[in-house]
């Protein structure tokens, strides 16, 4: 559904990603894996146009998206949990899962949303009058996720989600985008909890400086010499 | 006593105080009123952009200094009366703000950085005034007062207040209903979290123009209002940056982001500073420094304003429960 053809990105005059393709299949979790400062974030984010494009083309469900504005681009259904959770920390809980329903196609249903983001975090229910900024970093990232989806996603983008979580949350986590997963909704990940998120998905990309090095099964990928290799940069 | 009580009380006292007032006020007294009622539309008209959107600007001066020179200009040359020089005025403040908000955002001005951006602009158009020849130059421009309501001169000062008041009543109005439309959540999201505003599907640029834009037009109305007012302009009074500053106070000692918060800010700072400016006339600047520590020390207690600190208390017991 989600197809990169050699794409660039930089910020400036500096090329961070460097002619990279990679595709996203309906249904399917990707994980997309590698260092810090590869520039996982630099692609998520331009695939939301939040940074942008310098060359190659985003195609979504057959539809070139690659000068899209980024509202366009949520309305298209590709919507995006950022790095660090960005909340909006004077509001309620409730208030930010309201904020999600921002598109007229996700108002409609924003009701039934709302319930479901309840049934898959059934936390948030309790303490949907609470200040965000209250909040622990579970919570926080709970109320992240939640909120995207009452943007109604076909592609949901989770920017790092364990990011300052326990490993016991991070479990949690990882359970809830499964179930979100189960409901039709594809995802790609980018994460740095590289075992975990392997369990997970179907596929995934690894990065180097810029540039997929490797891909395919996640399975084979967790098992692979290369990956230890990237890693350790042995 | 929840949000919606203490909006009603504050909207009704406020209302009658302001009807009211000029049966009991003699004329000194009534042109503070009129004061306060410039600063409350300069506040309401900052509030919009910045205590609703969060683009803080520190350049209000630009747009009232167009209000004022537009409707001015085109009645002291052409004829034109002000009334309709006032709706010329504020759409081409509106028009002057996107275009000072398209350049800013643009090149992804923020924060500190857009307010100095607001103030180079205020600068530029002082400057600019002040050696337009035809403008009138640093002489600025003396209004001939004929007393002629359609040309937006009153013999009464009763009769300014009123006008005054009824423009504060329209951007007041204008806030309530932004803050609950659309319009409004879009512009909370984007004070509250640029990304996570446009990762959900915000138009953050559109939004942005579109609060600078009705911002402006509110401070233009205060800007022609003040002209009428007084019967003369120029450059270094209606482009200063005390009257920038004139729309940022209201905000912070009354809330900024809040409703009424401006209102109660204007009807507080204004009378301070005439007090403070009868109380200390043997020693010059005493006033000023009076002035200056009553805004620091709202600044140090009170950083969220009156209002701000009723909702912010109210906000911890809601939690609580």
């Amino acid at each position: 559904m989600l197809q990169i053809k050699n794409l660039f990105v930089g910020y400036g005059k500096v090329t961070i990603i460097q002619d990279l393709s990679m595709k996203i299949d309906s249904g399917e979790v990707v994980a997309l894996i590698g260092a810090n400062g590869t520039g996982k974030t630099t692609l998520v984010r331009a695939i939301s146009k939040l940074n942008t494009v310098s060359g190659g083309t985003i195609t979504f469900d057959g539809e070139n998206i690659t000068d899209l504005s980024p509202d366009k681009i949520v309305e298209k259904g590709i919507i995006q949990v950022p790095e660090g959770r960005k909340l909006f920390a004077q509001m309620s809980v409730r208030e930010n899962l309201e904020m999600g329903a921002f598109t007229k196609r996700a108002r409609v249903n924003e009701k039934e949303n709302l319930e479901y983001v309840y049934s898959v975090f059934p936390e948030l229910k309790a303490m949907e009058k609470q200040a965000c900024g209250n909040l622990s970093g579970g919570q926080q990232q709970m109320v992240a996720i939640g909120r995207s989806i009452m943007a109604e996603p076909k592609l949901l983008i989770l920017d790092e989600p364990s990011i300052g979580l326990s490993p016991i949350t991070t479990q949690h986590m990882f359970e809830a985008i499964r179930t979100i997963n189960k409901k039709g909704i594809s995802i790609l990940i980018t994460e740095q909890n590289v075992q975990d998120v392997l369990k997970m998905a179907n596929r995934a990309y690894v990065m180097q400086q810029g540039k997929i090095v490797l891909s395919g099964k996640a399975q084979e990928i967790s098992k692979s010499e290369e990956l230890k290799k990237i890693y350790l940069g042995m | 006593m929840n949000t919606k009580k203490i909006n009603r009380i504050t909207l009704t006292a406020l209302l009658v105080l302001g009807l009211i007032f000029p049966f009991f006020a003699d004329y000194y007294v009534l042109c503070i009123g009129i004061n306060v009622l410039i600063a409350a539309l300069l506040g309401q008209s900052w509030n919009i952009m910045s205590g609703y959107a969060g683009q803080f600007s520190f350049g209000h001066a630009v747009f009232f200094g167009i209000g004022a020179y537009t409707s001015t200009a085109l009645y002291t040359m052409f004829g034109v009366t002000p009334w309709l020089g006032m709706i010329i005025g504020a759409g081409v403040a509106a028009a002057v703000g996107a275009i000072i908000g398209f350049l800013s955002f643009r090149y992804k001005l923020r924060d500190d950085y857009f307010a100095l951006a607001t103030l180079a602009f205020a600068e530029i158009f002082r400057i600019l005034v002040n050696n337009t020849k035809s403008l009138g130059g640093a002489t600025g421009i003396l209004i001939p007062y004929l007393q002629n309501p359609m040309e937006y001169q009153f013999a009464s000062d009763k009769t300014y207040y009123y006008v005054i008041l009824i423009f504060v009543a329209l951007a007041t109005v204008y806030i309530a209903l932004m803050s609950k439309s659309k319009l409004g959540l879009n512009l909370v999201a984007i004070k509250g979290n640029q990304e996570a505003a446009a990762a959900l599907g915000v138009n953050v640029l559109k939004y942005k123009l579109i609060a600078i834009s009705s911002s402006a037009a509110f401070a233009a109305l205060a800007g022609t209002f003040y002209a009428q007012y007084y019967g003369f302009i120029d450059p270094s009074i209606v482009f200063a940056s005390s009257i920038s500053v004139e729309a940022i106070v209201p905000c912070i000692i009354g809330g900024s982001g809040t409703l009424y918060g401006p209102l109660l800010g204007a009807l507080l700072i204004i009378p301070l500073q005439e007090i403070c400016n009868s109380l200390f006339t043997s020693i010059s600047g005493v006033n000023m420094i009076v002035y200056g520590a009553v805004i620091v020390a709202f600044i140090l207690f009170c950083p969220d304003g009156i209002f701000g600190r009723i909702m912010k208390i109210k906000g911890k017991k809601g939690a609580k429960k």
